[in-house]
């Protein structure tokens, strides 16, 4: 047995608030998803997870795309080490069935007499796609609630990865330096947006099917998801652009250069925002001796903006001044909003985030360690976030089939024998 | 008429700015009659900071403002009055959710704090959304939406390693955070319909925002390698680029899952050389050939158009995409068409609306523009409050109505 989790110098602190009960309840206990999403929505049920759902991953007994991705624990591959798969997969039970045979539909359909809302997958085989069919899915589970996912409404296009729905979306266009192609962002957010999404579709028809006895299909279009995010824009082309391109961003985002060196080399967000302007022009008198931008006419934020290369240039001089966390620390207490560019490593070691509790250890039998994770972003005085661990392929198959399909244990066995339902192997304590 | 599981409810919305008040049209577009508070004192700051239509600058004609604010009501209410704090007690005594966004003691400081709102409304439903939460070392830090993607690892992450990182051109988390919230509140929701519970709930902008990283910062705890930026490239496929076409800033995105997408891209390409090389069969042979394909699909797609060619490739099952801009996308783009309502506005002029990206059984959710300022303030204290013409008319004589 060995130890991953990463040293702490103190217990992390529940977060203070006010709280009128001991945490009893999380909120969508007794709600039941049955989750078939692939990669790009897999992150919804997560969430619903957290919130207390049932979520059932049904997932191929060899382990799917999300089981097989790395990175991986100690990077030693394995369909229980991938760390999208012990992030994805968290409080979730695994139901392993071979989805390439028609039999496993037959299964799928008596968990959907019982489920609140299936997740589809967004790329479908045939066999996905004749059960997610509308006439099919409403004779078998007419109450069910569906979350499907399209990647273009209106299109049969269906070959789409992450990278693919950011240019689809107007997100991957914005990003980069003018001189440079556009630039891919970090965080797969493509299939994060199309997840969020599905997850406020999944509980909105989890509410609609407990009043009307029937929740529908939501659809979520993964283009349309990421245009969502770049919205601001969209009335700026309206009124002005009128199909004239617009530009990367490089260092900025909307509203000029955000972005700056510090005085070690490390790098800040600096945001001009219009009421903490008095405080910028104290400050650049004060640190550079910058006098002009007490003229009056630097009051209006329209002059501002048409002399924007001048306060960039300022700014760009007041950041080199300081080290990256003394600037943002003087920065704050003078109330502008200047904040780092972090790392993951900034991010791990952030004593705002340690002290609230937000990185937690979480122990994997199948591992046999203990995996430092973070904490969902829910709180509440009603529940406390406690992350899971993510579950062993086909560990609760043996639950899922008796307990919601109501097969005994001899037609379990039956199953298991013809290679159509994967068990997980036990676990060798050491 | 799609589905509105939340009818019925009143949402008091004291939000602002964007990743507030999109939370809370969220749950208008669900049915929710969502009531907008804000006070002369104190407007909505988006009025001041998004894109003006030419020759306009007023409060009401604020593109962003109107892309978060639809089917909601508004009332101005002066907050930095007793009567007006009363005044707004009495809404929450009427509604089931309460919503903020300010820095963490502003409600408290207002007398209007998840202990007082229980006092009035023992099953209400409070939910604050801070940049930071409410507790821990910097709980009073200020940020809006690109300060709150720097610090979650996003633009350290974007770019390439040997430049800067790079912004992600949008204030993304404001549009991200929103979902999270919505999310916890229809939650808290259902836990009222079954237990009569209401509860304070909080979500940091910030907390929310780490969560749109994908793995990197699972390496980093579990493995302690800090991952860098790559640029285009991907860790699990390859390639995995953006490839400059024909026409002006004209591009592809292209990445390839396995063999069978890797030899469809060779043959639309024309690549068959680079198809024959059995080392180039897996993905770990692609990556180190990185370069070699990378500049070959270059120079096979430079005279291309970006959206025939993309066309041809998912025809053949490859992910691809031309890299669209707004442009392309309120304009161009029949398959983004419908997302985008062209409506007119009262202030005499048109703007875009924008729907949410779903459809329920078949339809888009409804929408209906943005509240004009203090359009509501009558309706809703009286009809909801039952005040008469004489209360409402020394109350905007006092300055607690507007």
């Amino acid at each position: 047995m060995w130890i991953i989790a990463r040293e702490q110098s103190r217990p992390p602190a529940l977060v203070s608030l006010p709280r009128r009960c001991e945490p009893v309840t999380l909120p969508l206990l007794g709600q039941l998803i049955v989750d078939l999403a692939d990669e790009p929505l897999v992150m919804a049920s997560t969430l619903l997870a957290d919130l207390g759902a049932t979520v059932v991953r049904v997932e191929h007994p060899g382990g799917d795309a999300v089981r097989r991705r790395g990175p991986f624990v100690a990077d030693i591959p394995g369909n229980e080490r991938g760390l999208a798969h012990l992030r994805y997969n968290a409080g979730k039970k695994s139901l392993a069935l071979a989805l390439d045979r028609p039999e496993a539909w037959a299964i799928v359909g008596s968990l959907a007499t019982r489920a609140d809302v299936l997740i589809a997958p967004m790329e479908k085989s045939p066999l996905a796609a004749e059960f997610f069919a509308e006439p099919r899915m409403a004779a078998v589970a007419p109450a069910a609630g569906v979350v499907d996912a399209v990647f273009r409404r209106d299109s049969d296009e269906r070959a789409v990865t992450d990278l693919v729905g950011t240019a689809a979306g107007g997100l991957l266009y914005l990003n980069g330096f003018e001189e440079d192609a556009p630039n891919y962002p970090a965080g797969k957010l493509a299939y994060k947006q199309a997840s969020l999404a599905a997850a406020l579709a999944a509980v909105s028809l989890c509410m609609e099917r407990a009043l009307a006895g029937t929740g529908g299909r939501v659809t979520v279009s993964m283009q349309e998801a990421v245009m969502w995010t770049t919205i601001q824009t969209a009335n700026e082309n309206y009124w002005y652009w009128n199909k004239v391109r617009p530009g990367r961003h490089g260092l900025g985002s909307v509203g000029g250069q955000t972005i700056f060196e510090s005085g070690d080399g490390a790098w800040v967000s600096f945001y001009q925002h219009p009421p903490s302007w008095p405080n910028f022009v104290k400050w650049v008198s004060e640190a550079l001796g910058e006098a002009r931008f007490a003229d009056a006419a630097w009051e209006d934020q329209l002059y501002r903006l048409h002399h924007m290369a001048e306060v960039t240039a300022a700014t760009r001089a007041l950041c080199l001044t300081l080290p990256r966390d003394e600037l943002v620390r003087e920065g704050q207490r003078r109330s502008i909003l200047v904040v780092p560019v972090q790392g993951v490593a900034d991010i791990a070691s952030d004593p705002h985030l340690r002290e609230r509790g937000f990185f937690q250890n979480v122990w994997h039998d199948q591992i046999g360690a203990s995996i430092e994770t973070m904490r969902a972003p829910f709180i509440s005085t009603a529940y406390e976030m406690k992350p899971v661990r993510a579950p062993a392929l086909g560990e609760h198959s043996r639950e899922v089939l008796s307990s919601v399909c109501g097969l005994d244990e001899r037609a379990i066995d039956a199953l298991v024998e013809s290679g159509l339902v994967g068990v997980a192997a036990p676990v060798e304590q050491s | 008429m799609t589905p509105q599981p939340l009818a019925g409810y009143r949402v008091i919305d004291f939000c602002w700015m964007i990743a507030g008040p999109l939370t809370t049209r969220l749950l208008a577009d669900l049915g929710a009659e969502v009531i907008k508070v804000e006070s002369l004192a104190r407007v909505d700051r988006i009025r001041e900071v998004g894109v003006q239509p030419r020759g306009q600058m007023s409060s009401e004609t604020n593109g962003v403002f109107n892309d978060c604010n639809p089917n909601k009501k508004s009332v101005m209410l002066n907050l930095g009055t007793a009567k007006g704090i009363a005044l707004a007690k009495d809404l929450v005594r009427h509604a089931d959710i309460v919503t903020s966004n300010f820095t963490p003691d502003r409600m408290d400081r207002w007398g209007l704090g998840y202990g007082d709102l229980k006092a009035v409304k023992d099953d209400i439903i409070v939910a604050s959304l801070p940049v930071m939460g409410s507790a821990g070392p910097h709980s009073g830090w200020r940020a809006v939406g690109n300060g709150v993607v720097a610090m979650s690892g996003l633009n350290a992450l974007t770019g390439f390693s040997d430049r800067p990182p790079i912004g992600l051109g949008t204030l993304h988390s404001d549009f991200t955070t929103p979902y999270f919230a919505a999310l916890q509140i229809a939650a808290a929701v259902l836990h009222r319909q079954k237990t009569g519970e209401g509860q304070y709930i909080e979500l940091s902008q910030y907390e929310a925002s780490v969560h749109l990283l994908d793995t990197e910062l699972s390496e980093y705890l579990v493995n302690h390698h800090e991952p860098g930026r790559i640029g285009n490239r991907s860790t699990e496929y390859a390639p995995h680029g953006v490839f400059r076409c024909s026409g002006d800033d004209r591009w592809i995105a292209i990445s390839v899952r396995d063999t069978a997408e890797w030899h469809a891209l060779c043959e639309t390409l024309g690549l068959t050389e680079l198809a024959k090389r059995p080392e180039l069969e897996l993905v770990e042979g692609r990556h180190a050939a990185a370069d070699e394909i990378e500049a070959a699909i270059g120079e096979r797609v430079q005279g291309e158009d970006a959206w025939a060619l993309s066309a041809r490739l998912q025809e053949k099952g490859v992910p691809a995409s031309p890299v669209e801009d707004v442009g392309d996308l309120v304009g161009r783009d029949p398959m983004a068409r419908g997302f985008f309502e062209e409506i007119d506005h009262p202030a005499g002029m048109s703007m875009l609306l924008q729907h949410e990206p779903v459809l329920w059984n078949g339809e888009r959710l409804p929408i209906r523009r943005a509240p004009l300022m203090g359009e509501h303030t009558e309706e809703v204290f009286s009809g909801l409050l039952g005040l008469g013409s004489e209360d409402l008319a020394n109350l905007v004589e006092e300055g607690v109505l507007y």
